[in-house]
């Protein structure tokens, strides 16, 4: 279990906001926007192997 | 695995996500979402022990393994929906948390149906039986 992971995620999500705030405060919705998006997609990227490793788990255990 | 390094790590995710929540709701529902699927993955590890051992009384006792097999895919189906219902309750959708417990409940009583269909079996034998 790797728990750099978590820390992973929180520490995108932490910079994200702050990148996010930055473009809003000098008026860049639209940057800010896809900033977020962006954080979004890495951070989703970051988690799919492991929902992809827990169901295949749970399909080898329960016999799907 | 022990128990406490799965508490602290549910409660360290939880303080996270609740920081991250104000600014950047949905990576603190990935956040949340990582760390209960991190800690099912390293539970069930340890749970095919588990199958073995009931696998192991179950053909000692000499009941037919397809109902175990039926069991295991029961539990299986409820395990997935409700993690799946949870991370949609989560994520503010109950309707649709409550639509997947409804799918996992019809799933589950069709998986069960074989089992209908033995008792069935035996209920009709016995009333022949004495009649």
């Amino acid at each position: 279990m790797d728990v750099e992971l978590i820390f992973k995620i929180a520490a995108i999500g932490i910079i994200v906001a702050v990148l996010c705030q930055l473009l809003m405060r000098s008026g860049r919705e639209e940057q800010a926007m896809l900033t977020s998006l962006a954080g979004l997609i890495v951070v989703l990227g970051l988690i799919v192997g492991q929902i992809s490793s827990l169901f295949s788990t749970i399909k080898r255990l329960f016999g799907f | 695995m022990s128990v406490i390094p799965i508490c602290m790590l549910a409660v360290t995710a939880a303080v996270l996500a609740l920081t991250l929540r104000q600014k950047n709701g949905e990576i603190a529902l990935l956040l949340t979402v990582a760390c209960a699927v991190m800690l099912l993955a390293e539970v069930l590890g340890s749970a095919s022990e588990i199958i073995q051992t009931v696998r192991g009384i179950v053909s000692a006792s000499g009941v037919s393994t397809g109902y175990l097999a039926i069991l295991l895919k029961v539990i299986g189906i409820c395990l997935l929906t409700e993690f799946t219902a949870n991370t949609c309750r989560d994520a503010g959708s109950s309707a649709l948390a409550s639509n997947v417990t409804l799918a996992g409940k019809l799933m589950a009583t069709a998986a069960a149906l074989p089992l209908y269909a033995d008792i069935l079996n035996v209920v009709t034998a016995l009333l022949t039986k004495r009649m």
